[in-house]
């Protein structure tokens, strides 16, 4: 079936990166927001857009009847989720489809499937999948649990099965440390998740992670779309993603790429979706989890590849069989993504909150800000602090690092503290241009990567810029909409 | 002429030698810069220093943008009261919700304990006593809503 109307059950630069494929399509797009996103790009970048009231996020875009209405009223033929919030909601997808509309994501079976940490690693073990040593039954018994950690081999990692982002997770280096670890964690686990249920793990050291972007239509065709490295967290949270991979041998490519496809097909996967693997120094993979949507850092995969993603959920979801073979998708040049938050990495990578005065516009090619805010948004602790991605594309990685270091120069977010500079900082520190990636690359690098201290020389330039200039300029751009969001997908390319 | 500046949250004194619309020279970090501003088109200024050299940057209430770095300056007058209400011990780091009240009033702490935990932005912050002492006042209780640098307890 043909969507001609897309309701899009996300805010901000989701929301905004949406609404631009759809709009290339032809397609109608329907935006929601709560009362106090209301000023944002995507309210008014939409062809429609539907108020959900204020209140909390259950109120708002999680509130599951409120959407169908819209949506009914609206007569939209498909909702597209984003990424977060109804994403990966089972029932949602179930309830979207009762009520004859188009899911633009997996089917709820692979949702559900792949949303049990537990679950679905019994389910993709029988494809061959790498696996990493571990006991992921349902036994919960301490003294069971402790015994398999010692078959395994200290360290450990202890997981909440229903968790993610960090919640729920204990490193344990010795059986002596293992009880009271597990006593916590589980406590963890039952308070953010209801469910205390948890599975251990060989710790992996040095570790990397390392994705794969499939893409799956109706008609039995999986394909990938090659790898991505986003090894650079913090809080278990990504800040830097790359594509391709540094230091991966061909061969190591071709296996995990080959992979991820193998278990696409055997949950029988529609849409868009990403397979999460953990690799240690010696270039094995272990199977990590499946995310079943799309995922904050696909424009690097639509920068080397030249694919629009959302626009090939969108094709998939309307039932069109991809007229495309593995071969015809290549990997070109090297494209690199830095999240731009508010927040303080110097002070624990705190949240910040304010008004952002100015955002700066990139000014090279092959460029992409992908960005839901405009000069005057307010941002608040209601949400998420991301306040958006910059990605930069070069013919090789050297040349992506370059770009992306002045790109963090001329996109400024004016008027809260944002983690600009630090990003500047990571992408400059000695291991990471050689590569040397892995997921403590922030804690292990701390002392490296501190802030230069005040008094440096090379504020000297900046005291100058801030004594000639710095006072007159502080009224003039305040508040003022000059950025336009249409030409920031200007760096896709095709 | 000395100016006192807060450079990304730290008082700084720069001794000025000569400044008018287009040059400037000072003494910083232990020696003598002199800048020229050459070029300036909307937030973008270009200064060439007695080098020769050139340097772009993006000038943007308060924040300046460039060669690499951000600095946040300000007159240090102006932002000593914004730095104290941001960064005293006991206030809110940020606009958020009160999670947990963890003492009472009259009750004794030491330095590092943690007093309230605040929710804000989707994590938990502690609030944690800055030095030895007994709760005089706890300013919220569990649910209320507090702006960015509101003071949250009092110690004796």
């Amino acid at each position: 079936m043909k969507i001609k109307k897309i309701l899009i059950a996300n805010r901000g630069e989701i929301a905004v990166r949406v609404i631009k494929s759809a709009r290339a399509m032809g397609i109608k797009t329907v935006a929601l927001y709560a009362d106090d996103d209301a000023k944002l790009p995507h309210v008014w970048m939409a062809d429609e857009a539907h108020c959900l009231g204020t209140g909390t996020l259950k109120e708002t875009y999680l509130n599951q009847a409120k959407i169908l209405e819209v949506a009914k009223t609206t007569k939209a033929d498909a909702i597209h989720p984003g990424y977060g919030f109804l994403s990966e909601n089972a029932g949602f997808c179930e309830a979207v489809e009762k009520a004859g509309l188009i899911f633009i994501g997996p089917t709820a079976e692979a949702i559900r499937l792949m949303g049990d940490k537990i679950g679905s690693k019994i389910a993709v073990e029988k494809y061959n999948v790498p696996m990493i040593p571990g006991y992921h039954g349902s036994n919960q018994d301490g003294a069971f649990l402790s015994g398999e950690a010692k078959r395994i081999g200290f360290p450990v990692l202890i997981k909440a099965s229903a968790g993610g982002g960090g919640k729920g997770m204990r490193i344990v280096h010795a059986e002596s440390e293992f009880l009271e670890a597990l006593a916590s964690a589980k406590s963890e686990a039952a308070k953010a998740f209801s469910n205390d249920a948890v599975l251990i793990e060989k710790y992996v050291t040095e570790p990397r992670h390392i994705e794969v972007q499939v893409m799956s239509d109706t008609h039995g065709q999986h394909f990938h779309l090659f790898e991505r490295e986003c090894s650079i967290q913090r809080r278990y949270q990504k800040v830097i993603e790359e594509t391709p991979a540094p230091r991966l041998s061909a061969e190591t490519q071709k296996a995990i790429c080959q992979t991820a496809v193998e278990i696409a097909k055997g949950i029988n996967y529609r849409g868009a979706g990403t397979v999460e693997f953990i690799m240690g120094a010696d270039q094995k993979f272990y199977f990590l989890e499946m995310n079943t949507r799309l995922q904050v850092e696909h424009p690097i995969t639509e920068m080397v590849t030249g694919f629009d993603l959302v626009g090939l959920q969108i094709r998939v979801a309307s039932g069109e069989k991809l007229n495309l073979k593995q071969g015809d998708i290549r990997q070109n040049g090297h494209a690199i993504e830095c999240r731009i938050c508010a927040e303080d990495p110097d002070n624990g990578f705190l949240p910040t909150v304010g008004t952002i005065k100015k955002i700066g516009t990139a000014t090279l090619k092959d460029v992409r800000l992908d960005c839901g805010y405009v000069d005057g948004s307010i941002v608040g602790v209601n949400y998420d602090p991301m306040l958006a991605k910059l990605i930069a594309w070069a013919p090789t990685r050297e040349e992506a690092i370059n770009k992306m270091l002045v790109a963090l120069d001329e996109v400024i977010f004016a008027g809260l503290k944002s983690n600009r500079d630090y990003l500047r900082r990571l992408l400059r520190h000695a291991d990471f241009k050689d590569g040397k990636t892995h997921t403590h690359f922030i804690p292990d690098h701390a002392e490296s990567l501190k802030p230069m201290s005040a008094d440096s020389k090379e504020f000297a330039v900046h005291v100058a810029a801030y004594l000639l200039a710095g006072t007159k300029t502080s009224v003039a751009s305040a508040g003022v909409a000059t950025t336009n969001p249409w030409t920031s997908l200007s760096g896709l390319r095709n | 002429m000395k100016r006192n500046l807060l450079l990304n949250q730290t008082a700084v004194t720069v001794n000025v030698s000569a400044i008018d619309s287009e040059k400037v020279s000072f003494e910083w970090a232990g020696s003598t810069h002199s800048f020229e501003l050459i070029q300036r088109s909307g937030d973008t200024v270009v200064l060439r220093d007695a080098h020769g050299v050139q340097h772009r940057l993006q000038v943007t209430s308060g924040l300046i943008s460039g060669c690499g770095l951000d600095a946040e300056i300000t007159d240090a007058t102006a932002g000593a009261k914004k730095k104290a209400a941001v960064l005293g011990g006991l206030n809110a780091p940020m606009p958020g919700k009160v999670f947990k009240v963890l003492v009472k009033t009259g009750e004794a702490v030491t330095k590092g304990q943690t007093l309230l935990v605040l929710e804000a932005m989707k994590m938990e912050h502690a609030i944690k006593a800055d030095k030895d002492g007994k709760v005089r006042k706890i300013l919220f209780k569990e649910g209320d809503l507090v702006q960015g640098g509101m003071a949250l307890a009092e110690l004796e």
